[in-house]
């Protein structure tokens, strides 16, 4: 017995060098958030924009409507129910993605968009697939489909907070279903008819737009969000990075309303950053 | 409009469903040509490889190819062939927003429906490219577009509708877009006031699609039918304002056989190859295609020769195959062997041996050399007795 006592004590004093502590959690989420949530593809270093057009659109969206809601980065695409970012977490505790969004905000809002007859509402349903269509397949060519772009500027943007080996296999993996999506939709990927495309879808915006603050008047709608976030991207993403060169942007600048419109909307709406 | 335009030729898919193509894009080709007044003639093709771009539609204007539905319109309208020549320049923004929306959204419906819907795939989009396609491509054409159509409609998820109901959300974008046509066109005939234009042509050749009620799950006519009933009446008007067209000219007679065509497609041109004997054997020998002079004893001359013709024809046959066979047997059992030239050297040098030379640079003699023996039963070599 006394063996057995004394082995005992030498197993606790040799336990004891090594203390087991509790930390807290590292995070715990909450049930259900008390404002909504949208997360957002990561943004630049103290930037209000997300890089990615998507994220950006729903930021956009939110803002014009006057939706309560914090704005957090997120990296990951499949934390969100389509798979895809942006994602919204509302005060019910859903999590929306894709048009759910822009059903929550139509439901929550009611007066968004509201000054907007039926035709013009059609109008303005319409001239958004022109940007979710040519203006996003001129995106994913310059992004993506040139070697050089890719490299210097969409590769930093996906390897952004990762380690090695993710920093160089996770763009790549990007690229590669960019590339997939773009040859889903098109036999062939041939750049003066993608060009051409970018030029029609410009040049319906221009005249859209005219000399009007926003494109359908006075007040910002659902196309003016799609509208600003393709030509935010395509002008700011590519004046940073030098060797970089977007042909979309080449044909951005030749419409100054365009030009000017996007300043307009960047600076009344994401000078502060939402968090 | 030109008036002396040699006509386009349009290579489309052909009819189905009571359609003049079962492909919106082509049908809309047609409606434009027919809308335009332009002289033309649609010739049915199932190969898009034809095309540049390796879709259909493709339009021929005398050697210019043209492929792809925005790239014909704009060659027609560069002709002259202008529907939106009376358009003012927001509305032909609008224009270019319907019609993208409508080969996007709607146009991804559509391809669920026919595709991804497995009803309809098995009953109906495989019947359609069986009788479009030939014997081998019939067994797997569909099965790659398929595919296709499912990675492209990947990004699609179900979700609660209105009625919370859980449906694809490619229907409540088609829903969507409906609505949107349905608010654009109003009260109006067409949806820029009293003429068509391109926007009409392209939304007539989609929406007669989806207005489809032969599909075995007709879903998007049923959308169509009992929520939209003004677009269904605008495809009654169009269908009725296209008949007050000129109708295609008649298709010419199909482009002889060219040995590219049967590298790029051996078994299209097969198909083709048959065809084509088959109608030259029944110009050959049927009644009803020969020519009648009037006179009896000229037809029956004529008779005469057509007959030695034919038995020339098989006579010169028979001894074309038994000549091949006879190539081909002696061929095949080694009777008759094909050198070349390099071949015919080494034969020279394996009859008189291997030389190689010793030190003085003799020759000498090994490997495959004569050997030979005398009467008293000496070995000699061939070399050994050159140099004795």
């Amino acid at each position: 017995m006394e063996y057995l006592t004394a082995a005992q004590q030498q197993w606790t004093a040799f336990t004891a060098r090594f203390p087991l502590e509790t930390k807290e959690p590292v995070w715990t989420p909450e049930n259900v958030p008390a404002v909504s949530v949208l997360f957002v593809f990561n943004r630049a270093a103290n930037g209000t924009t997300s890089m990615e057009v998507d994220s950006l659109a729903a930021q956009a969206l939110l803002l014009f409507a006057g939706y309560p809601h914090i704005v957090k980065d997120c990296h990951e695409h499949d934390q969100s129910p389509s798979g895809q970012l942006p994602y919204l977490l509302t005060t019910k505790g859903k999590a929306l993605a894709g048009r759910e969004i822009i059903d929550e905000v139509m439901d929550q809002i009611p007066g968004f968009g509201s000054h907007l007859k039926s035709t013009e509402k059609a109008d303005s349903f319409a001239i958004s697939s022109l940007a979710e269509s040519k203006l996003h397949f001129g995106l994913l060519y310059d992004l993506w489909y040139s070697p050089q772009n890719s490299l210097k500027v969409a590769f930093p943007q996906y390897s952004h907070d990762r380690p090695w080996p993710l920093k160089e296999v996770l763009p790549r993996i990007r690229r590669w279903e960019q590339m997939d999506w773009m040859l889903k939709h098109h036999v062939t990927i041939d750049k003066e008819e993608i060009l051409d495309d970018v030029k029609v879808a410009l040049s319906a915006y221009a005249v859209q737009l005219d000399q009007k603050q926003y494109l359908f008047g006075s007040k910002p709608t659902l196309a003016d969000a799609t509208l600003f976030a393709y030509l935010h991207i395509l002008l700011s993403t590519f004046n940073t990075a030098a060797g970089s060169h977007s042909h979309a942007r080449d044909i951005i600048m030749r419409h100054d309303n365009l030009v000017q419109y996007a300043r307009r909307i960047w600076g009344s709406w994401f000078t502060e950053r939402i968090e | 409009m030109a008036s002396t335009q040699p006509p386009f030729e349009l290579f489309a898919w052909g009819p189905a469903w009571g359609l003049d193509s079962f492909d919106p894009f082509c049908m809309s080709v047609q409606c434009y040509l027919s809308l335009s007044c332009a002289s033309w003639v649609c010739t049915k093709s199932s190969n898009p490889k034809i095309s540049p771009s390796g879709e259909l539609p493709l339009l021929r204007d005398g050697t210019i190819p043209v492929a792809g539905r925005a790239n014909i319109i704009r060659h027609l309208k560069r002709k002259g062939f202008d529907l939106d020549a009376n358009l003012t320049p927001l509305q032909l923004a609008q224009s270019a927003s319907f019609i993208n929306l409508i080969e996007t959204k709607l146009y991804d419906s559509l391809l669920h429906t026919l595709f991804v819907d497995a009803k309809n795939y098995s009953e109906d989009t495989l019947r359609v490219y069986s009788k479009q396609l030939d014997f081998v491509r019939r067994f797997y054409v569909p099965e790659v577009l398929k595919k296709r159509v499912v990675g492209r409609l990947a990004g699609y998820r179900m979700m609660l509708d209105h009625n919370q109901e859980l449906v694809n959300e490619v229907y409540l974008n088609a829903k969507d877009v409906f609505q949107a046509l349905d608010d654009k066109l109003g009260d109006q005939l067409f949806f820029f006031g009293d003429k068509p234009t391109t926007l009409d042509a392209v939304a007539y050749a989609h929406l007669s699609h989806h207005a489809l009620p032969l599909l075995t799950n007709p879903k998007l006519h049923a959308i169509l039918t009992f929520s939209f009933p003004n677009l269904i009446a605008y495809i009654t008007r169009m269908q009725a304002a296209l008949t007050l067209y000129p109708p295609p000219s008649p298709s010419p007679t199909p482009p002889s056989l060219h040995i590219v065509s049967i590298l790029s497609n051996p078994s299209g041109a097969w198909s083709a190859i048959a065809a084509d004997v088959s109608r030259r054997w029944s110009a050959l020998t049927s009644e009803s295609a020969q020519v009648s002079y009037g006179d009896p004893e000229l037809d029956a001359r004529e008779k005469r020769k057509r007959e030695a013709r034919v038995e020339a024809f098989w006579k010169w046959m028979s001894v074309l195959g038994a000549v091949g066979f006879f190539v081909g047997y002696v061929v095949a059992n080694g009777i008759v062997e094909f050198r070349s030239g390099d071949d015919d050297e080494h034969d020279d040098e394996d009859y008189h041996g291997h030389h190689s030379e010793d030190l003085n640079g003799d020759a000498v003699v090994d490997g495959d050399s004569f050997v030979y023996v005398d009467e008293d039963g000496n070995v000699f070599t061939e070399g050994e007795s050159e140099e004795e």
